[in-house]
């Protein structure tokens, strides 16, 4: 508890060796992990922001440590001359429609899942954490062949569908943890003044539910967003989304500058909407989504 | 309400969730098992038997299937030796924890694609890393780190990929422990070291189990990371299912392949958990 206390300089201004540990232990370590953790995470970040504002006339070589100058040439180019407009597109139509589709399935089971108790609740559990424990590739490219089979290959229901699948698991855990927050009273009381189920619903649980609902969309939607192996087997050719085109950059014809500002346009979202939710929601909703597995 | 109409509906809300993933997630292996029994062959004759079985055992999946298992049992083991210690120090209340908490959660929310490509650049060949320890004098020239045939750079951008999701399974793991017990053994006289062996280490280990085998099932079927960071031979085994489906239309061999990846993640997920339960006897 004295962890944080900064040590007094006594009388004869020397430290003494508790004060020292202390100040170590509460201030310089805490201070030194800090320091590494942003080298750590935030050095990759900055060179990849580098990369992206490389001038193609001043090439970024060898002996330099920093770019000798920048520009915004490969972001003109990359909008200019590539697919990535369409492919935002089509990231950001599916996402909110496969984020809707996981909402509408997810809403009877989580209050299923709350407040029935049923034998093979367990088994349950394990079917809905099943989509991200499989590994992606295997799903990916058998479900291609389902897909195939009903003609939902190369097809826009057929991405939706699938990155639903794959969202399905992040937004049932977090409405079901939702719903277990909620007094059962609460709602036997709007049952006992004479509300209908419908009315129960809409007036009591869902105000109750908007952060569960807030935090799973938010996952989902990331989730969508990220979704690689299912995208490039059901979708590419016809379909390119910003992940696929990012793919093509880093393995068959890399381009480093390209990549870069792919990267940025895929991530800098994801980001920005994980600090909206940090700020937003009281609840630690990364541990109801990830935590007691 | 009679008890089987109770039955009835509970099986009616858990349809529209439960079902879809059910459905689509059993389409996908039955799928799997009938193509890697022959049938459902769309370019060639389908004909049931077992002789995709006899072609799938040679030594380039022998030498995949050995690849995928040493990255994915380096970069988790790693993974969990680096969380541990995170977890613990992160019990604690210290100087600017929030600005900490929250750098060390962004790679959470990375793409792995989009993680492969920011350790590349700092582990390519005249990259910082290399750049910064040649500078140092500590190597004379830039380690290759990037497509080697260790896959030291696959295991490096897993390890900083998913270094943050265990981090967060091992702390919450660890804020469910009652504080009694430890505050009970702390009165009795036990130090720091003897509340982590004897009280801390041992509860924490079934929900780590957990968080490590998802870890692990997620390396070793990973095929984005091992594409683009990974040595050109030998494969991971997703790549090499991949190759067979894409690139050699041989759906009965890909199909063998998910069928290996899949056993053997749940044979490795009931050794890691007997292993965890064996080390806190």
């Amino acid at each position: 508890m004295t962890a944080t206390t900064r040590p007094t300089v006594s009388k004869s201004s020397l430290f003494s060796k508790k004060q020292f540990l202390l100040f170590t232990r509460g201030t310089v370590f805490p201070l030194v992990m800090l320091v590494g953790a942003i080298v750590i995470i935030g050095l990759p970040l900055l060179m990849a922001v580098l990369w992206s504002l490389v001038d193609p006339d001043f090439p970024w070589s060898y002996p330099d440590i920093f770019p000798t100058r920048l520009s915004l040439f490969h972001w003109d180019f990359v909008f200019r001359f590539t697919d990535i407009t369409k492919a935002i597109f089509t990231s950001y139509t599916i996402a909110p429609l496969a984020t809707i589709l996981a909402f509408i399935l997810s809403l009877a089971p989580a209050y299923a899942i709350a407040n029935y108790d049923f034998p093979g609740k367990d088994a349950i559990r394990i079917i809905i954490l099943l989509p991200i424990i499989l590994p992606g590739m295997v799903v990916a490219l058998f479900l291609s062949q389902v897909f195939q089979f009903l003609g939902l290959s190369q097809s826009l229901l057929g991405l939706v569908l699938g990155h639903t699948l794959l969202g399905l698991p992040y937004m049932l855990r977090l409405l079901s943890t939702s719903f277990e927050a909620i007094p059962r009273e609460i709602g036997d009381a709007a049952s006992n003044l004479g509300a209908t189920n419908f009315y129960r619903f809409r007036d009591v649980y869902i105000p109750m539910l908007l952060p569960g609902i807030f935090a799973g969309s938010i996952f989902t939607f990331i989730t969508s967003l990220e979704e690689f192996s299912l995208t490039f087997v059901i979708g590419t050719p016809t379909y390119q989304t910003i992940p696929t085109i990012l793919f093509a950059y880093l393995g068959y014809h890399f381009v480093r500058t390209n990549a870069a500002v792919v990267s940025l346009i895929l991530m800098v979202p994801n980001v920005i909407l994980l600090f909206i939710a940090d700020r937003f929601l009281k609840t630690d909703f990364l541990t109801a989504a990830y935590g007691k597995l | 309400m009679t008890k089987k109409n109770h039955t009835l509906t509970i099986l009616l809300l858990l349809f529209p969730g439960v079902g879809y993933i059910a459905l689509m997630l059993a389409a996908a292996l039955v799928m799997t098992v009938l193509q890697s029994m022959g049938l459902f062959n769309f370019t060639g004759v389908s004909q049931f038997g077992f002789q995709e079985w006899e072609e799938v055992f040679n030594q380039q999946t022998w030498d995949a299937f050995a690849y995928s298992t040493k990255v994915a049992f380096a970069s988790s083991l790693m993974c969990m030796i680096l969380a541990y210690p995170l977890a613990l120090f992160l019990r604690r209340e210290f100087l600017a924890k929030k600005y900490f908490t929250a750098v060390i959660r962004m790679p959470l929310f990375m793409p792995a694609l989009v993680a492969a490509f920011l350790i590349l650049n700092v582990i390519a060949y005249h990259g910082i890393f290399n750049e910064f320890l040649t500078r140092l004098g500590i190597i004379r020239e830039p380690l290759r780190l990037t497509h080697d045939d260790w896959g030291l750079g696959v295991i490096g951008i897993q390890i900083w990929k998913n270094l943050p999701f265990q981090t967060l399974i091992v702390t919450s793991v660890l804020a469910s422990i009652q504080s009694d017990l430890e505050n009970a053994a702390k009165n009795l006289g036990a130090g720091p070291w003897q509340v982590f062996r004897d009280i801390l280490f041992p509860l924490s280990i079934p929900g780590i189990v957990t968080g490590v085998v998802l870890v692990f099932i997620g390396i070793f079927g990973d095929f984005a990371i091992n594409t683009v960071a990974g040595p050109n031979y030998p494969p991971s085994l997703a790549i090499r299912m991949y190759a067979y489906a894409h690139t050699f239309n041989d759906w009965g061999q890909a199909a063998c392949i998910a069928i290996i990846i899949i056993i053997s993640s749940m044979i490795y997920a009931w050794i890691i958990t007997r292993v965890a339960r064996f080390a806190t006897r």
